[in-house]
């Protein structure tokens, strides 16, 4: 014991730790720094944090900087994920956390509740009303010239409703160390998700610096906020249901969505998971439809509703603000709202603040000229090299800002052009000098300027609840006016100090409020969504098969001898190759060797591009299904398919490559990887619906593609049988339990018997059909009619499988033809393609009509 | 005064049975001080599972319906009865220049902004189908004089625009943007309405969108053909202290009693006839058939 510990302090002296890249920090002259400036409230978090992070080390920052950056790519924490993966950018979080007091958290949460309250009640005039509009406060053309402004939104409530539940404001500090309001976000603002991600990662990374600060925990928020939400149903319900209307997947915060909807416990649904019948809004399950009464609203208010707003939007729901102004759906915030978002207003709000209030605003805005008036404007020609130029209405062509500082004369004297043409399109604001934060670079800590976004709930009354945390942003370099996260700037953690008392009185865990029902299996899967799984759960079989087959054919061509014995093989190439990718049906027809033939025909079957049944294409829509399902699947299982080396290699290097022992083994490789795939959703996932739909999509195609092999191989007996039986045997991975059975013995019944009528052989035909037939009863049975052909079709399946006479299946005619053959693969092919197609009916295109 | 019995058939056919759809209708002629809309009815089949109608921001009635059964055809069958006065004309004297225009509706009285003001001053602004473009700022420079009186500008852009375009419904459609009209000389009313208001706002003139029928001579020693008209589209200029005048850029006159107004807008995507999303029905084609019958005319082929 007490050598051990000699031997720690020894080496702590041998190396001791360097600090220069802590206590080099430098602040700059006339900087207000969030650690150097620190109040006696939070100085000794800051210097304890510092001193934790200094006792870390260089080395071990670097360590824990990395860690996160893999916790991250784990977590697929991205902010612009479009289609492709590779596309999808990784979030990126400094380590050291933006520390703030009580106090500064009471001051903005005074200081916002009043600016939300302000801004709800020019929202509610605007749609209303109009009174404040007509009153001369503030210019009318803010709000009748906004594209922002949805005419078909007015009057959408009635009197006095509220417009704004969730209010997002980014904030940063001047010099003085008073705050500022930057900007206001209204519409569909992000970044709640990251921050509540930020925290989850930066206790990971630093739990030892996090645990003796008394941070405040961001649970109660979350549980206000889920509250504030609950009791906007319209109808009074234990459970209302809650959804998180999103873009989708291709949206450049789709991760926030998928993961506030799992904190938050609510179903993530797109504008075709929802239907609007009799003015109420349904989400269409595998359940049947079920009536929504909140949405959340991810989606910017225009591609809302497609009849009433955007006629080309795709993602909205058609109905939507009909059922809204019937007062059959809340959602949040309202439609519309994005009108106050114009940085314009800021330069009225403190006379709207008066007059509407009777009281001064709380927290200044950053100074705003709105050039629509001629004084003003005058004022921003004059000054344009120190002012930042916005355009008040942002639409798709004018949408970025300029930076007057950095401006060349010729951009400067065409803005100055543009400007005096349509002056009120144009909004100037001071580039406010924003206090300083700790950032850490890799070598040492750096102040850089920070902005702070905040999101706020509002309960009831006029007291909003602001999230004791909140999204720090930093810029990219010291110099850099512009903070956001595309230009190369960092997120932060930000963390409340509190007291040790206030502390102890929050909660530690979500619990629900009141006396809320456990919940076994998730009982809303959204149609798209089984859908999806029900693909994916086919595509990674017949990736699987694929991989397999082509195994099968290249070790036969290597172990080959002779010419004969790979036109032996023809069949299984045959039964395993899509008709499409086929040239010859038979071996004799072809006019190359049938090494040639088999060897052409298996390079297709990997690499073409233009057949959506090669190995590339499956692998590709393998991985685009489960980019669409990611939400719903374990973070191990869509990190397997996602970001395991080996399926990107195989789209990408790998492509085109020979059949040789390089692909042999790279093959081998990818087996391995569906496999675990497989394997994780065995044991990892549910069994709940998710599942039911993945392993049916999964049994449906290994039936299928059984017989075919069973039919191409044995149709016609052939003097090779015994050879076309092995890999048959290889083919349905039963090899080894044969062998046991069996020796070396291959004969037809016996082979038969294994991967046909045992239904303890996991890749039996029987075992294949008995599990549909065992899932397809668990899933929900709401329409009578349509589920008893699927289960009647299930039955007779099931039933002709396991009644299957191999012996007479066996016979050979005098042409040495198998006449139960065909039949049989007709009987197959058409069952399973029918009950594909009911399932369809039941589960995914819901568009039954409800009982009047 | 005139009267007018207008029948206005919408037949929608669908490749595949629509399972549920939801659309909106601008198809009841307003009310107004020169016009009331004596009967109107909306018959639709298959019946829809609700129908309801309500005033628009614009003060334009619409009606919002939707059919939850699977149905491969809709027909939308608006039938109305609206009586016409002829607009009168203030003096021209009295008629303030472009330029007086654009101060009297920016401007405000007394901090208060007068109703009609604020309201003319939504028509100044680019739309959603209206954006004004460096093309569209080049072709209204010349036409448009700030010391002109602002309806003899309008005119004066109205007989441009008949003179240099050619009516073309091959030309466009109903998403062409104002640019592209511009380009090609061509188009139909609603292009026309779309270019001049375009026109006039680049200055900040206010100027609406008004979409309705006209009454149309049969050819001499005719009969009136049913289903033979169509809906048009022209547009309406704001005048301080006397309020709308309706001009018709594509036949280049000022709108009188043949004129029936159903909807006004900032352009076409306000005041849409007829507007629908459906789930399903693949490719679709429309049917559209409108007669505007004078009343009297109809009353004396009855006796």
């Amino acid at each position: 014991m007490a050598s051990a510990q000699n031997t720690q302090e020894s080496m702590s002296e041998e190396k001791p730790l360097s600090r220069d890249w802590v206590d080099q920090y430098e602040v700059g002259s006339g900087q207000f720094d969030e650690w150097k400036s620190a109040s006696e409230e939070v100085s000794e978090s800051w210097n304890g944090t510092v001193e934790s992070m200094a006792r870390i080390g260089l080395d071990g920052m670097g360590q824990r900087l990395a860690q996160s950056r893999r916790i991250i790519r784990e977590n697929g924490i991205t902010y612009n994920s479009f289609s492709e993966v590779d596309d999808s950018r990784l979030w990126d979080m400094d380590l050291v956390p933006l520390i703030l007091g009580s106090s500064d958290l009471r001051v903005l949460e005074e200081a916002l509740s009043q600016r939300m309250h302000l801004l709800n009640l020019l929202l509610q005039d605007i749609y209303g009303p109009q009174k404040l509009l007509r009153g001369g406060k503030y210019p009318p053309q803010l709000v009748l010239g906004s594209p922002s402004f949805l005419r078909p939104c007015y009057n959408l409530l009635p009197r006095n409703r509220r417009y704004l539940h969730i209010y997002t404001a980014d904030v940063a500090r001047s010099p003085d160390g008073s705050w500022w309001v930057l900007s206001d976000r209204i519409d569909a603002a992000s970044g709640m998700g990251y921050a509540l991600e930020n925290r989850y990662v930066s206790t990971r990374v630093l739990s030892d610096v996090f645990r003796f600060q008394n941070v405040k925990r961001l649970n109660p928020f979350i549980r206000q906020f889920c509250d504030v939400m609950e009791r906007l149903a319209p109808r009074e319900k234990e459970n209302p249901l809650i959804v998180l209307l999103s873009p989708g997947s291709y949206s450049s915060t789709y991760f926030e969505h998928v993961f506030l909807a799992r904190t938050l416990g609510y179903a993530l649904v797109e504008g075709a998971d929802l239907t609007v019948r009799d003015n109420r809004v349904y989400l269409k399950t595998t359940n049947g439809m079920c009536q929504v009464d909140v949405i959340i609203r991810r989606l910017e208010s225009e591609w809302c509703d497609p009849l009433e707003l955007r006629s080309d939007s795709l993602l909205g729901v058609p109905g939507l603000l009909s059922a809204i102004r019937h007062g059959n759906v809340a959602v949040t915030n309202v439609p519309g709202c994005g009108v106050i978002e114009t940085p314009a207003l800021m330069a009225f709000l403190p006379t709207i603040c008066r007059s509407l209030l009777g009281e001064e605003l709380k927290i200044p805005s950053v100074a705003t000229w709105w050039c629509g008036q001629p004084k003003e404007c005058t004022y921003v020609l004059e000054n344009i090299e120190k002012l930042v130029i916005k355009p008040t209405f942002r639409t798709k062509e004018f949408h970025h800002a300029f930076f007057g500082p950095g401006l060349s004369k010729q951009e400067r004297a065409e803005l100055i052009d543009r400007i005096k043409q349509d002056p009120e399109l144009y909004t100037a604001q001071e580039i406010v000098t924003k206090a300083t934060t700790p950032v850490f670079e890799g070598k040492k800590l750096e102040a850089r300027p920070f902005l702070l976004r905040l999101f706020m709930a509002l309960p009831q009354k006029e007291y909003g609840f602001l999230m004791p945390g909140g999204l720090g942003r930093v810029a990219g370099s010291i110099q850099s006016h512009n903070i956001s996260v595309q230009d190369g700037g960092a997120s932060k953690d930000v963390w409340i100090i509190g007291s040790k008392e206030t502390l102890q009185e929050e909660p530690l865990t979500l619990s629900p409020r009141g006396g809320r029902m456990l919940r076994r299996a998730q009982d809303n899967l959204p149609s798209r969504v089984a859908d999806n799984l029900f693909w994916l759960g086919r595509y990674v079989e017949r990736a699987d098969n694929l991989v397999r087959s082509i195994l099968v054919i290249s070790r036969a061509i290597q172990e080959s001898t002779n010419e004969d014995e790979i036109a032996a093989l023809y069949p299984f190439v045959k039964g395993v190759t899509p008709y499409k990718l086929l040239h010859y049906k038979n071996i004799e027809d072809a006019d190359i060797s049938p090494i040639k033939l088999v060897e052409q025909t298996t390079l297709k079957l990997l690499w073409d591009r233009a057949s959506h049944e090669s190995l590339l294409s499956v692998l590709e829509q393998t991985q685009r299904i489960s980019h669409t399902v990611k939400e719903r699947i374990s973070g191990n299982i869509s990190y397997v398919l996602d970001d395991v080396p080996i399926v990107g290699e195989f789209l990408t290097e790998k492509v085109n490559s020979q059949l040789n022992e390089n692909l042999y083994n790279d093959l081998l490789k990818l087996l391995d990887c569906l496999t675990a795939f497989s394997g994780t959703i065995a044991e990892n996932t549910t069994r709940g619906q998710d599942w039911y739909f993945m392993d049916i999509g999964r049994r449906l195609e290994r039936t299928m593609l059984l017989v075919e092999v069973m039919y191409a191989c044995l149709e016609t007996e052939t003097e090779h049988e015994e050879y076309l039986l092995s890999h048959m045997l290889n083919f349905a991975d039963s090899t080894i339990t044969y062998r046991r059975r069996y020796l070396n013995n291959i004969w037809p019944e016996a082979v038969l018997d294994l991967i046909v009528s045992d239904t303890a052989n996991p890749r039996s035909l029987a075992f294949q059909v008995k599990s549909i037939k065992e899932h397809l009863e668990c899933l929900p049975h709401f329409d009578r009619d349509i589920q008893h052909d699927i289960d009647r079709k299930a039955l007779e399946l099931f039933s002709r499988v396991l009644l299957l006479d191999v012996q007479k299946f066996l016979e050979v005619d005098d042409a040495k033809k198998r006449d139960a053959m065909k039949p049989f693969y007709d009987d197959t092919s058409d069952y399973i393609s029918e009950m594909s197609d009911l399932i369809g009916k039941q589960y995914f295109s819901i568009t039954a009509k409800k009982k009047k | 005064m005139a009267r007018y019995q207008i029948h206005h058939k919408t037949i929608y056919s669908y490749a595949y049975p629509v399972a549920v759809s939801h659309h909106s209708a601008h198809l009841k002629p307003m009310d107004s001080s020169v016009q009331s809309c004596l009967q109107y009815h909306l018959k639709i089949s298959p019946e829809p599972s609700d129908l309801n109608d309500r005033k628009d921001y614009f003060d334009n009635t619409v009606s919002f319906f939707s059919v939850q059964e699977g149905h491969n055809e809709l027909v939308v069958d608006a039938n109305s009865e609206v009586s016409v006065q002829h607009t009168q004309l203030p003096l021209p004297n009295i008629i303030p220049d472009c330029q007086q225009v654009v101060n009297d509706v920016t401007n405000r009285i007394n901090d208060e902004w007068q109703p009609e003001t604020i309201n003319a001053l939504q028509f100044i602004h680019a739309s959603p189908k209206i954006s004004i473009s460096d093309k569209v700022k080049e072709f209204a420079k010349p036409l448009i004089a700030p010391d002109q009186n602002y309806l003899e500008v309008a005119q004066k852009l109205a007989d441009h625009i008949h003179q240099e375009f050619s009516f073309d419904s091959t030309a466009t459609d109903v998403t062409t943007p104002v640019d592209e009209v511009l380009e090609k000389k061509a188009g139909v009313c609603q292009d026309f309405a779309h270019l001049m208001i375009a026109a006039l706002r680049s200055v900040k003139l206010p100027v609406r969108y008004v979409s309705g029928y006209i009454l149309t001579d049969p050819p001499p020693g005719q009969e009136r053909l049913l289903g033979a008209d169509a809906s048009h589209a022209w547009v309406s200029i704001y005048v301080p202290a006397f309020g709308w005048i309706d001009v018709d850029p594509t036949n280049n006159q000022l709108c009188d009693d043949r004129y029936v107004t159903v909807a006004v807008g900032r352009d076409y995507s306000d005041v849409s006839m007829l507007k629908g999303a459906v789930t399903g029905g693949g490719d679709h084609s429309i049917g559209i058939q409108v007669t505007v019958t004078p009343l009297d005319s109809l009353e004396r082929a009855k006796s």
